[in-house]
């Protein structure tokens, strides 16, 4: 839509530069004439929740390889054993309390001991 | 719009909060010391020294033994070179590596006893029961700090 404005408004110069405080007064000033349009409804994030969704993510990326393959990674990891002595057997407790592990070869102390 | 710009802020900085925590749990751990005791484990009236506290409940849950006593501890500092350490009761351990790929070696009476790579993590113990002893049996306890 087309607004025409007065010849005078048009060739009219402002004379000086005027200071920021005095023209937010005035935009204030005519702004508070007007009237306000209701602000509408926008479904917005709570910035905590959206907070601890991220952090969440980011955990859930960089903690994936311990989920992986190797569940009890967490904990003590048994990649090889030998046993140089003669024994029975070998019993590996892995402890669910405190992820720890126990390796029991059973028969060493009696063929040590020679009882 | 300035408080939507906060809004935005606060995501970024728990997220990169949470990546930091998670990221120092899951770095290999530098400069960890490892902490080896033989223990004396056998039968009789319970009694657990006071030194092993911190493994009680792991023993006593697994081990049919209810007398644990300390009979002697290294430490190594990780990364280890191989040098052998004394841990007491007559067994000698030679560690090479870092927490998360660990060559353990323990000898007992200048036998090789076992031979084994471990990944561990500072805190979870790792327990080598059924070694010679005099009197019931001798327990390795690693745990890392």
């Amino acid at each position: 839509m087309k607004r025409r404005m007065p010849l005078e408004a048009l060739r009219s110069r402002p004379s000086r530069m005027r200071p920021p405080d005095e023209f937010w007064a005035e935009f204030r000033a005519r702004a508070a004439d007007r009237p306000r349009a209701e602000s509408a409804f926008m479904w917005r994030p709570s910035p905590l929740a959206a907070g601890v969704a991220v952090a969440l993510a980011a955990a859930a990326v960089v903690a994936l390889p311990w989920f992986g393959s190797n569940a009890r990674a967490a904990g003590v990891r048994l990649d090889s054993i030998q046993i140089g002595v003669p024994h029975s057997g070998v019993v590996v407790v892995y402890d669910e309390v405190t992820s720890g592990m126990i390796v029991a070869i059973d028969g060493l102390a009696v063929t040590e001991t020679g009882r | 719009m300035r408080r939507w710009r906060c809004g935005h802020r606060l995501p970024l900085i728990a997220g990169l909060a949470a990546l930091w925590l998670v990221g120092s749990a899951a770095r290999p751990a530098a400069g960890a010391t490892l902490l080896l005791r033989a223990v004396t484990a056998s039968s009789g009236p319970a009694e657990v020294d006071g030194a092993l506290r911190d493994v009680e409940p792991l023993l006593r849950r697994h081990l049919q033994y209810s007398q644990f006593r300390l009979a002697g501890s290294a430490s190594i500092s990780l990364p280890a070179d191989g040098a052998a350490v004394n841990v007491g009761a007559d067994v000698v351990a030679r560690c090479h590596g870092d927490l998360d790929r660990l060559v353990l070696t323990i000898e007992q009476r200048g036998r090789v006893v076992v031979q084994t790579q471990v990944g561990l993590r500072r805190g979870v113990p790792l327990v080598f029961s059924g070694l010679a002893s005099r009197e019931g049996t001798t327990l390795i306890v690693i745990i890392a700090r």
